[in-house]
């Protein structure tokens, strides 16, 4: 048990009074944005990731280790009690969240959504503590055929299979890889696409891609829709979330049900949380029907919430591990995350465990010291998160407009690139104005630096034998299962189409 | 025309927009991403490089350029020959994911998909509670591109004379000018607002974490 002795070093580094500063400044300000009525946890990691360039890499991923589960948890929040969820990863959760609310059961929701959460979180990342050096193992034997194959993956099942509009998908998708194209070809040196521009021949920092189309656009297209502020439509928590031991008893089981589906989608890059937090709620949909649940759909159940918040925080979990053993990341938030580490230098993947072993420990050991606070916080200052849904829409904006060009500011205080943030922000106004998922442009733009590395490498190793892309068992695993699922997803939009037809 | 006429049945005067009428302002999107298509063909046929052999520097752009053109011709197809976008428009969709994978994994009924809809979220209270809020959310459904575009100026006036004025005086005046245009009423009292905001991330950021802010010719005084 190698990993137990590392992980209690990782708490000793991380448990100095300094670091734990951090870990709470973390936890809060991610519980705060993800509370906030529109913004998700993506959104969060991406305001407050350019905030943490100021500090030393072990705090500022500390800090991040709070943010990147604080949003998750804050998500829920704001769905309960206002029915907003800040992303769909929290939309299967606000189902049954706030009819209880509704219902007049807020305070049992929202402890029925932090726990669900805590417990995701914990069962999760200690799947990563004990699976890490499984993983290592594994990515030592990807070679850049497999690498390839898998950055394909989560292109067609981020752009095609679990988007809405295959097209639209494939544009945005598209258009990420174009804007990963800017800058100096490492390999060759090229100049590509930079126009001459100094500036851009570092190519566009992820910051402010992020920054841009999730905080700006999103700013920009609530300009352009948004009128009244329904304030009668705000509820209040209800005093502490808090729940009674039978209550406990019988969310426990959805819990862990919802656990046991989040845990494996963090490894599979299929866009992140809501494919498992769908799948729970629909698991205990059909429970509740064949036992007779008459809450179901009616007042509200607690299963129908526990399980999906449970699922969504343990897909968090594992999409961090896969990220830090494999270098892959799952979901939107997962690719923010390396952004973070390749702004401190450092490149996630087997090697990172060997050489940045103890930054890789601290993290996974502030991961759980996050739980614990975020688990505190959420439970007991439940009031204090719902009183920022009362904060004026055009303040909250107003200071998200400010906050992200403090952020991309703060990255390299230069003018251009700022005026590309507004220049992003408008295509992500655009984007959401005409439906195109964002999502598929986020990854393009993190995995298309990274297929096409691996792919000119698999050719340089193969002499440009092409069929060398496919000639691995891995590789064809990969590829086998990417056509499984195009097929099941074919199979259901026809039948979709068909049964519209019919009505 | 018979779908988008029984979906806009369906769909009651819920948003203005492409109601009645084909709204073609979606080729905006064909027109980007033709001009980043034609961007990557044409750069990656003029780069230079010193490689040699079939893969080089331009052949990843090369391929993702006429594969972004294939798509924006069939985004374009889409647009004009089918209706289904129009619908999705009114229906205002969590579009981020498809709604048909999410309905089978969630195992709902025709009836619970509205649970689906983005609009629901909101329009589904303002319809109970009262019939002049469900007017005012209709109306907030056009796009109001008066606001937008006002805004947009603001962030790009920040942008340019961020240099020369500096970070408190411009970031007030951003986020006076972005609470004003979303539908502030007290402009005065924002004046402080937005002077504290600025003043409370100058001293934390450019005081407390070390991150230079610009002076702007506060810094010449």
């Amino acid at each position: 048990m190698e990993q137990l002795s590392l992980l209690f070093d990782g708490f000793a580094q991380a448990a100095t009074p300094y670091n734990l500063v951090f870990v709470f400044l973390g936890a809060i300000l991610g519980t705060a944005v993800g509370v906030l009525p529109g913004l998700g946890s993506s959104m969060a990691v991406a305001l407050l990731l350019p905030i943490t360039f100021a500090l030393d890499p072990t705090a500022a991923f500390i800090m991040f280790a709070g943010v990147y589960f604080g949003g998750l948890f804050g998500d829920s929040t704001a769905g309960i009690l206002l029915n907003t969820p800040g992303q769909s990863s929290a939309i299967a959760s606000t189902f049954e969240g706030h009819r209880m609310a509704r219902n007049g059961k807020a305070a049992k929701a929202l402890a029925t959504a932090a726990i669900g959460a805590f417990i995701g979180g914990l069962v999760s990342t200690l799947i990563v503590v004990f699976m890490s050096p499984l993983f290592v193992k594994m990515a030592t034997n990807f070679g850049p055929a497999e690498y390839f194959a898998l950055a394909v993956f989560a292109f067609v099942a981020i752009s095609s299979v679990v988007s809405e509009s295959v097209i639209r998908g494939l544009g945005a998708l598209g258009i990420g890889i174009a804007l990963s194209f800017v800058g100096i070809d490492g390999p060759s040196g090229a100049s590509r696409f930079t126009f001459g521009v100094p500036q851009l021949f570092d190519g566009i920092d992820l910051v402010v891609i992020t920054v841009g189309l999730l905080a700006l656009g999103e700013v920009f297209h609530i300009a352009a829709t948004y009128k009244s502020d329904p304030e009668s439509l705000k509820l209040p928590a209800g005093g502490i979330a808090r729940m009674s031991w039978a209550d406990f008893r019988k969310a426990l089981p959805a819990w862990i049900r919802g656990t046991l589906f989040g845990a494996p989608f963090g490894m599979i890059p299929a866009g992140g949380a809501e494919v498992p937090t769908f799948l729970a709620y629909g698991t205990e949909k059909r429970l509740a029907k064949r036992r007779g649940d008459t809450e179901f759909g009616t007042t509200g159940s607690i299963k129908g919430l526990a399980a999906p918040e449970a699922a969504g925080n343990a897909t968090a979990g594992t999409a961090m591990g896969t990220l830090l053993a494999i270098g892959l990341p799952t979901s939107a938030t997962a690719a923010i995350m390396l952004a973070a580490f390749q702004q401190y230098g450092m490149q996630p993947g087997p090697l990172l465990f060997e050489r940045s072993a103890d930054l890789v420990w601290t993290l996974l050991a502030s991961l759980f010291i996050a739980l614990f606070v975020l688990l505190a916080l959420n439970l007991f200052l439940a009031p204090m998160w719902a009183r920022l849904l009362y904060i004026p829409n055009h303040y909250l904006y107003a200071g998200i407009t400010v906050v992200a060009m403090l952020g991309v500011y703060a990255i390299s205080a230069s003018t251009m690139d700022l005026l590309i943030l507004v220049i992003l922000g408008f295509l992500g106004y655009l984007m959401r104005r005409f439906k195109m998922p964002l999502a598929p442009l986020l990854i393009g733009v993190i995995l298309g630096p990274l297929a096409e590395t691996e792919f000119r490498r698999a050719m340089a190793v193969s002499e440009n034998d092409i069929t060398a892309l496919w000639s691995s068992p891995i590789t064809i695993a990969v590829y086998i299962f990417m056509i499984i699922a195009i097929t099941i997803s074919i199979v259901q939009h026809l039948r979709h189409m068909k049964s519209a037809q019919v009505g | 025309m018979s779908t988008a006429i029984t979906h806009n049945d369906k769909q009651p005067q819920r948003e203005l927009v492409g109601v009645g009428k084909r709204d073609y302002s979606e080729f905006i999107m064909v027109a980007i991403m033709g001009v980043v298509s034609a961007i990557l063909i044409i750069g990656s046929l003029n780069m230079a490089t010193s490689e040699d052999g079939p893969f080089s520097a331009k052949t990843t752009p090369l391929i993702v350029g006429i594969a972004l053109a294939v798509v924006t011709a069939l985004l374009a197809v889409d647009i004009l020959r089918n209706t289904r976008m129009q619908v999705l428009a009114v229906d205002g969709n969590v579009y981020e994911m498809s709604s048909d994978m999410l309905h089978d994994l969630a195992g709902m009924d025709e009836a619970d998909d509205k649970l689906l809809n983005a609009a629901a979220f909101e329009l589904d209270d303002a319809i109970t509670t009262s019939t002049d809020e469900e007017a005012a959310v209709e109306v907030a459904r056009v796009t109001d591109y008066r606001t937008l575009l006002l805004l947009v100026a603001a962030t790009l006036l920040f942008v340019l004379l961020l240099p020369y004025l500096g970070w408190v005086i411009c970031a007030a005046a951003l986020f006076w000018s972005t609470a004003r245009l979303l539908g502030s009423t007290r402009p005065v009292m924002d004046i402080w607002t937005s002077l504290i905001v600025a003043s409370v991330i100058q001293l934390a950021f450019g005081g407390l974490l070390g991150l230079h802010l610009p002076a702007g010719f506060f810094g010449g005084l």
